[in-house]
């Protein structure tokens, strides 16, 4: 038990340490208009929310090592948080660790591209040329609606059991998601700044330039960010379900085999890809909407 | 001498999609406007008067009836008129500088040269120090006089103003109105000027044309005969009171004791 509150102890000063390198102590309010806490944790950079958080965080993980270590809860179903280290250690180790990453991430890397490259000038397409749009729409709202798992047996069929298949399935979570939020986009320009572009002249491309990016970027970028996890559950689910390898395989063997620490490794590994995923969105959203009121 | 803006019994009727029932928005309307003149188009709301600049500006076809500008058909041209707009329709994604350049830039001129050009514009609005701000940072009567400055960067021949100053708090509006008479003073444009406000209408023009609630017509075209330069203090004036004593009874008929309005100065 001992043992246990000590690694969780350097756990938690991992994260004041991250913490004090996001945002060194200024002396004064934090952008986010949090009070820097002021004494022992001030010179850690806390903030009142981030000694808040680390409270959460490390409380949990003790409390769940304690009740593992003595047997209140069963580690066979539970495991804890040493043996999920543990089991993220082993597994890395390993010999088809980094196989089943190279196999995930290459589908989705290849899938999820492939939705953005297309979906996102058919959103402008369809948003802009209202018919064509008109035309589409019920095609759009059917695919939108339809739950994706559904289409794993037919892509299989279609594809066989191989990468192709969890391209295609990644794709299409992600491709309908962005072009219905594209298009949804270029559908809320203001009629105007139509007005104002049309007064003074402007060609299409100078309004396209002008007006329509810079109004729909932030909804691509938020669909983006919506699609992301979409695409991640789609690659396990296909890997799940009929692959040899990936970390929805792996995911899948470990429950055959009971091993409730190496489950949670692959739940902790895809929760950090898409968390890592999104943030990188969501400073790309930000760089390009600097001009936004500062809130 | 030759007009700058010329409308020739103008009409707009606009048809219900499903209903087929039509709405006759304008009636008739003909009016010419004098170079360097500064006319006002007064009514209530609803009137059609927006939409009369808006076929001004060549945005909307009027099915009947033609106008132009010297001599040139609106729905041809493009860039002899510049547009005053209503608050929020800067781009909020440009700065200052670069808003007052876009109309410029629309126009096809280059970026770096439509901000050269439009540099002592802002000056003349003065928005100079400013440039490198974005809209939402300004106030509401910064924001209109970046949009005056969008307007008179091109250069056009005839400005159009669509209640520029609505959005205003009663206080800013006043001041806006006199800084635009200076404005215009300075730049000597041909301005016609849409409200519904009379004592902002009979303050800034020389000409104040009254419409008629739906469908709107032409029913009075009255001359502002108070001398140049005017300041505020002019709204205080015998003459200017009795002006919008008669724009108000055109609107409203002779008073008669009707207390539900709320006075001269604004029209429902």
């Amino acid at each position: 038990m001992t043992k246990a509150s000590h690694e969780n102890q350097s756990a938690g000063t991992t994260v004041i340490d991250d913490a004090a390198v996001a945002a060194p102590v200024t002396g004064a309010d934090t952008p986010s208009g949090e009070r820097v806490r002021r004494g022992f944790w001030g010179r850690w950079g806390m903030t009142e929310q981030r000694v808040y958080v680390a409270i959460s965080v490390i409380g949990f993980l003790t409390v769940w090592e304690v009740a593992s270590q003595l047997g209140w809860i069963r580690p066979l179903f539970f495991s804890s948080p040493t043996a999920v280290f543990a089991a993220a250690i082993r597994e890395i180790t390993g010999p088809n660790f980094w196989n089943n990453l190279r196999v995930s991430m290459l589908a989705f890397s290849i899938g999820f591209s492939l939705a953005i490259a297309l979906s996102i000038p058919l959103g402008l397409m369809f948003g802009w040329f209202r018919r064509l749009g008109h035309f589409f729409d019920p095609w759009l709202r059917f695919f939108y609606a339809t739950p994706r798992i559904t289409y794993i047996p037919l892509l299989v069929l279609w594809f066989g059991l191989g990468l192709e298949s969890k391209i295609a399935l990644v794709f299409a979570g992600p491709f309908i998601t962005i072009l219905v939020g594209t298009l949804e986009g270029v559908r809320t320009v203001p009629t105007t700044y139509l007005d104002v572009a049309r007064s003074y002249g402007a060609k299409q491309f100078q309004f396209f330039k002008s007006v329509l990016l810079p109004t729909t970027v932030p909804f691509i970028l938020a669909a983006t960010r919506l699609a992301v996890g979409i695409g991640i559950v789609a690659i396990v689910l296909g890997e799940m379900y009929a692959s040899q390898a990936g970390i929805g395989h792996m995911l899948m063997q470990a429950a055959h085999n009971l091993q409730a620490d190496r489950v949670l490794f692959a739940v902790l590994l895809l929760t950090i890809l898409g968390v890592g995923l999104s943030k990188i969105l969501l400073a790309i959203e930000n760089r390009v909407a600097d001009w936004k009121p500062q809130t | 001498m030759q007009p700058v803006l010329k409308a020739d019994s103008i009409g707009m009727e606009y048809v219900h999609p499903r209903t087929g029932r039509s709405v006759l928005a304008i009636e008739d309307f003909s009016v010419e406007i004098e170079p360097q003149q500064f006319v006002t188009i007064v009514g209530p709301s609803g009137c059609g008067k927006s939409t009369f600049l808006k076929i001004a500006n060549g945005l909307l076809k009027p099915t009947s009836g033609t106008i132009s500008i010297h001599g040139e058909d609106v729905q041809s041209t493009r860039g002899s008129r510049g547009t005053v707009f209503q608050d929020a329709s800067l781009l909020p994604w440009y700065t200052v500088l670069r808003n007052a350049a876009y109309g410029l830039e629309c126009q096809g001129v280059g970026r770096k040269e439509a901000e050269e050009r439009a540099l002592p514009v802002l000056e003349l609005v003065g928005l100079s120090g400013f440039e490198h701000a974005h809209p939402h940072e300004l106030s509401g009567g910064m924001r209109q006089r970046v949009n005056v400055a969008r307007a008179l960067a091109i250069d056009p021949e005839i400005l159009l103003m669509d209640e520029p100053f609505a959005s205003l708090d009663a206080q800013t509006r006043e001041f806006m109105q006199s800084e635009l008479l200076g404005i215009w003073s300075k730049s000597s444009k041909t301005v016609l000027f849409v409200t519904h406000q009379i004592d902002e209408a009979v303050y800034l023009s020389d000409r104040v044309l009254v419409m008629s609630a739906r469908p709107g017509r032409l029913i009075a075209d009255i001359t502002i005969d108070i001398p140049r330069p005017r300041s505020l203090r002019v709204k205080r004036e015998a003459r200017f009171v009795e002006l919008v004593g008669q724009v108000w009874d055109l609107l409203h008929g002779p008073a008669t004791g009707d207390l539900e309005s709320t006075g001269a100065g604004h029209v429902g």
